[in-house]
This record gives C-alpha cells, sequence and structure tokens, in this order.
C-alpha cells in the first residue's frame, strides 16, 4: 500500500513539473506576453509609431525559464505588472475573497446533496425517483454562467432596489444579504446536483452488495439498512470527492465573480489573462495545480488509512 | 437522440432560409421573388427608442443597437452549433484511437500514452484555453485546443470499455488462434467502443456549445462582425429591464439540454447518461484508480503460451 502511494506521489510530482514547464513555455511563447506588455508601454501616444510585436524565440524563452526558476521559488518574487504588487500576495487577498463564499457552499453541498442523494435512493415511488434524476442531472448540465443570469435576473425583478446588477463587493464590504447569497446559491445548484447524482449511484451500487441483501433477507426495512449500514459508508464517497468538489468551485469561480463582480480568485483570473499580466497568470496557474494535488494526495492517504483499518461487514 | 441532433443540424443549416434580407429566389423576369419568412439581415439596423419592444415587425424586439434580436439569435445559435459539432466530431475521433491505442499496443507503448493521458489530464483546462486563444483566434484555437485537452475524459472512457471488452472470452479465443494485436484492435475491440462514443456525444456536443457561448460571454473569443449567443447574454446582463434581450438568449443558449438529453420517462437512458456525466467530470477517477491498482495483475495477467 506505502509503495504505491509513493508511486502516486512521484507521479503527481512529475504532472507538476510537466505543468510548470508547459505553461512557462505557453505563456512566454505566445504573443501578449510580458516582453511585449512593456514595449507597448513606452508607445502609448497616439501619434507614436506602434512597434513591431514580437515573441521570445524558443532558445531565448529557455533561457529566462533556467533564469526564473530560483526567482519563482525565492522570497522575493516577481510583482504583478497590472497591480504593482508580489503575486502571491495579490493571489491569497483574491483567494480569501473566494473563499468566504466557499467554505458556506461547501458546508450546504454536503447537507443537500446527501439528502437529495439518499431520498432518490431510498424512494420506492419510480415516478419520483425519475423526475427528481432528471432534474438533477439537467441542473448539472446547465452551464453556470446561465445559471448566473437567471439568478442576477430575478433577482433585479425581486429587489428592483438594488438596480439591474450587482457591482463589485467582496467579504469586508458586501451590500446586501442578497448579494451574498446569489452567488452561493448558484454554487449550491451545480455542487448540490452533482453529489445527489453521486450519492444515489453509490447507496444504489451499495444496497445490491452481499451484506446489504443479506439484512434485507432478514427482515429488515429498506430505510434502517440505508440509514445504520450505508449513510456511514458514505464517508469514504466524501473523501473521494472532497477534491473535486473544490475543484469545481475554482472551475465556477471564473463564471460566477465575472457575472456578480466579486473580486475574487475567478475574477483575479480573467483580469489577469484580460490584462496579459503573465507573472500573476504563471503563479496562479502553478499554485492551482499544486493545491489541485495536494488535496488529491492528502485525501487520498486520508482514505488509504482509513479503508485499510475498516472492519469487515458483519450481518446484523 | 440521433434523430434530436439531425434536427438541430437542419436547424442551423436552415436559418440562411428562415431569416435573409437578401431574395431566396428570383425568376428570370424579374417579377416573382420568394423571400425569407424574417426579411431582415444578421447586421441590418433599425431605429427608434432601442432597444425596440416585441412588435409584429420583429417578433422579439430588437437590441440595444437596433438589430433585429430573432434573426441575431438564429445566426448566433446557428453559428455556435456548427462549430462545436465540427471540433466534437474531431474530438471523439481522437479519444476513439488514443483510447484504442492504450489498450491495444504492446507494454512500454501503452504505459506511455497512459501517462500522458494522465498528465495532460492535470493541466488547468480554462487557462490553457486563455493561452491558446491569445495566440489563436476563433475555429484554430478550437481546434488546438480539443488536440491538447478535451480528447481525454472520453479517451479515458474509451479505454475503460476497451479493457472490459479485452477481458471477454471471444477476445481471449482470438488470441489463442493467433491473432495479432493489430486484428484484435480493429476486428475485435473497435466496434464495440462505439457505445462510450454514443454516450459522450451529447455531453461532449454541448459541453463545447457552452464553451463557445461562455467564451463570448467573457469577452475572450469573438464571431464580428457575425453574431454569437455568448455575445447576446452579455448585452442581454446588461439590459436587465428588458426580459427579452435576456430570456430569448438564454432559451438558444439551453436548446441543446432541452434536445439533446434524455426525455423524463426513459430511466435507462437516464443511468447510462449518470453513469457517463459521473466518470466524465472525474468524481469517481480517484476511486477506480484504487481498484484498478489492487485489480491489476488479475487485470493484465498474461496468457499462457
Amino acid at each position: 500500500m506505502i509503495p504505491s502511494y509513493l508511486k502516486r506521489i512521484s507521479t503527481s510530482f512529475f504532472s507538476l513539473v510537466t505543468v510548470f514547464i508547459l505553461t512557462f513555455f505557453i505563456l512566454e511563447l505566445t504573443p501578449g506576453n510580458r516582453q511585449e506588455f512593456e514595449s507597448v508601454k513606452h508607445f502609448e501616444t497616439p501619434f507614436a509609431q506602434k512597434p513591431t510585436l514580437k515573441s521570445r524565440t524558443l532558445g531565448e524563452t529557455f533561457k529566462h525559464f533556467v533564469a526564473s526558476v530560483p526567482v519563482f521559488f525565492s522570497s522575493h518574487r516577481e510583482e504583478s505588472l497590472t497591480y504593482k504588487q508580489d503575486v502571491l500576495h495579490v493571489f491569497l487577498e483574491a483567494f480569501q475573497c473566494s473563499l468566504f463564499y466557499w467554505i458556506p457552499a461547501l458546508l450546504l453541498t454536503l447537507l443537500f446533496g446527501t439528502f437529495f442523494g439518499g431520498a432518490i435512493a431510498v424512494t420506492e415511488n419510480e415516478f419520483l425517483r425519475r423526475n427528481l434524476k432528471a432534474v438533477f442531472l439537467f441542473l448539472f448540465n446547465i452551464p453556470t454562467f446561465v445559471l448566473a443570469l437567471v439568478l442576477l435576473f430575478l433577482s433585479s425583478i425581486l429587489f428592483p432596489f438594488q438596480g439591474n446588477s450587482v457591482e463589485r463587493f467582496g467579504p469586508t464590504h458586501f451590500q446586501s444579504v442578497t448579494q451574498f447569497l446569489l452567488p452561493i446559491f448558484t454554487y449550491l445548484l451545480f455542487s448540490v446536483s452533482s453529489l445527489a447524482l453521486q450519492v444515489e449511484a453509490w447507496m444504489t451500487e451499495e444496497a445490491q452488495r452481499e451484506y446489504s441483501m443479506g439484512l434485507r433477507a432478514k427482515g429488515f426495512s429498506k430505510p434502517y439498512i440505508y440509514a445504520r449500514h450505508l449513510f456511514p459508508n458514505l464517508f469514504q464517497l466524501y473523501l473521494f470527492s472532497m477534491p473535486n468538489i473544490f475543484r469545481n468551485f475554482r472551475i465556477l469561480s471564473v463564471a460566477i465573480e465575472v457575472t456578480f463582480r466579486i473580486t475574487g480568485f475567478g475574477y483575479l483570473s480573467y483580469l489577469s489573462f484580460m490584462n496579459r499580466d503573465t507573472p500573476l497568470l504563471f503563479f496562479m496557474v502553478i499554485a492551482i495545480s499544486a493545491m489541485d494535488l495536494i488535496l488529491h494526495l492528502f485525501f487520498e492517504g486520508l482514505t488509504l488509512i482509513l479503508l485499510n483499518r475498516k472492519r469487515p461487514y458483519q450481518y446484523a | 437522440m440521433l434523430k434530436r441532433t439531425l434536427l438541430l443540424v437542419v436547424l442551423a443549416f436552415a436559418v440562411p432560409y428562415l431569416a435573409n434580407d437578401k431574395p431566396l429566389l428570383v425568376s428570370p423576369s424579374g417579377n416573382v421573388v420568394f423571400r425569407a419568412p424574417i426579411p431582415y439581415g444578421e447586421n441590418q439596423f433599425f431605429e427608434g427608442a432601442l432597444p425596440l419592444p416585441p412588435s409584429a415587425n420583429h417578433w422579439l424586439g430588437t437590441d440595444d443597437r437596433g438589430r433585429d434580436l430573432l434573426v441575431r439569435i438564429l445566426y448566433g445559435f446557428k453559428n455556435t452549433f456548427l462549430l462545436s459539432l465540427g471540433v466534437t466530431l474531431a474530438t471523439l475521433a481522437i479519444a476513439l484511437l488514443v483510447g484504442l491505442l492504450s489498450v491495444s499496443l504492446p507494454a512500454p507503448f501503452n504505459k506511455v500514452i497512459l501517462l500522458t493521458m494522465e498528465t495532460l489530464g492535470s493541466l488547468p483546462y480554462f487557462f490553457i484555453i486563455l493561452a491558446v486563444l491569445s495566440k489563436f483566434n476563433g475555429i484554430e484555437s478550437l481546434v488546438i485546443l480539443s488536440l491538447l485537452c478535451a480528447w481525454i475524459p472520453t479517451s479515458f472512457l474509451v479505454r475503460g470499455e476497451a479493457l472490459r471488452v479485452l477481458s471477454q472470452n471471444y477476445i481471449l479465443s482470438a488470441r489463442v488462434l493467433g491473432a495479432s494485436w493489430m486484428r484484435l484492435g480493429i476486428v475485435h475491440i473497435l466496434p464495440n467502443l462505439f457505445s462510450p462514443i454514443r454516450s459522450s456525444f451529447p455531453l461532449v456536443l454541448s459541453g463545447f456549445f457552452y464553451l463557445l457561448a461562455y467564451l463570448h460571454y467573457l469577452g475572450i473569443l469573438s464571431f464580428e462582425p457575425h453574431s454569437s449567443l455568448g455575445e447576446l447574454l452579455t448585452e442581454g446582463r446588461g439590459n436587465l429591464q428588458s426580459p427579452a434581450l435576456i430570456f430569448a438568449p438564454l432559451f438558444a443558449t439551453l436548446l441543446p439540454i432541452f434536445l439533446l438529453f434524455p426525455k423524463k420517462g426513459s430511466g435507462d437512458e437516464i443511468k447510462n447518461l449518470q453513469r457517463v456525466l459521473l466518470k466524465n467530470s472525474s468524481h469517481f477517477e480517484n476511486l477506480e484508480k484504487f481498484c484498478r491498482q489492487k485489480n491489476r495483475f488479475a487485470r493484465f495477467k498474461k496468457l499462457p503460451e
């Protein structure tokens, strides 16, 4: 077990290094890189002749890469071109703002996802089960920016005093409860439907295992078996899906924060692209990839430890 | 599902005949002229208190620059749908090929392919899109994107199905009879791999459709001077006081979901789709990896000579 986990860590490290190299080269070789950004700044007057914009060559990029690696890992990191601050500082500030929405969304996702998934799995009413599943599949597939726009439109009807758009706000200065709730509700619509579908699939699969069938044969009711024996095993599913829930939040945050104008992580990544802020964009890609891999490794390790300690099922 | 996809394709191709400011057919004498039911062009401007409300002339009204909204939605749907259909077909072809090769090729090569799939799968997708879009625009960007990343989830599905097929008795019989890896792959495994491709098709298609709409919505990609659904949604966001400006593009954006996804009564289709969705979104990926490690030696056991 431990060798396989160590192998997994080495594979993850290899993936991270590949992401590091690939991202660096993609960002540096594309037009609109830092070199171009800096050259454009000197020719802002309308009458000046526009410079011939030229990206770095592969050899120049390689030299720059060799020079940049120690800088990236040192305490004197590069500054963001837009904000003129340390990239780590800018990133952490935005990430803190996003966490303010992600943590309540995560707790509510676990609560409602388990409830609805369990309800679909337990119910004997075939019509209700199929339709609930169809609704969750539908919600799971609607793009988030469409959901966000619908909610924004509905809020503009229900709360006309807010004007027709929710303007910029953050963790310290959001203007009303509705402005705080709308983004969280958008996160929830996607993540609850996703978790509910997983819980339902997991419970249905577990209900067909030997220990569940044995309990049914002994005469225990279906809700009793689900609540007493299957529900505690859902913990494994949560361990597996936790990194993916965070990953989903990260992906959704771009659409949600751009629509609701939240100065969080997603909006920052969007702005860093639009401003061609290469150091910030590069740092964010590496930070996200590292965070994803660490989360995966942590929860996989936890799963290995817990599954190893799990006692065999016993019939009641 | 095929019928519904064909319906959308026919609708997309019929758009120039439904809405056009130029005559569709003129008789040789010039007396008889056939016009489209909606006689407005994509970039035809109208004057008045903009945006014009819905009326008999403009069924959904106009946008804030005076262009007919219905015409723009139809053309936006056509542009977005046809591009995403082309990219989907290319993506599925790559996924099928790579998934098959990752199983059919002998030991060192299939592991290299698997490692490549896992490494490319761990790239931050959205940032790769942004990076690619900063160099290329329009069709090229999406083709490069599909070549880079978009085929990976489907190729994992194809690989899983190929492994399942590989463990069947008739494959063992074929191997005992001396069939080569090439013959096994093309004759025996490939025909069975269209099931995951068929299940993934609506997901990949709608995924690209929404990706395009999303990139247009963010203002990262543009079809200018042609219409796109994402740009219409951005306009709608700025004009929340006019319901038609936001609801009509929203409905057009949701059209693939309404048409491509199974009806509520068909339980098996929903079950299949749920299975594909959960695998596609990699929620069970870790669990599968864990199980694969336990059964690895049993699954790849060599046949006795």
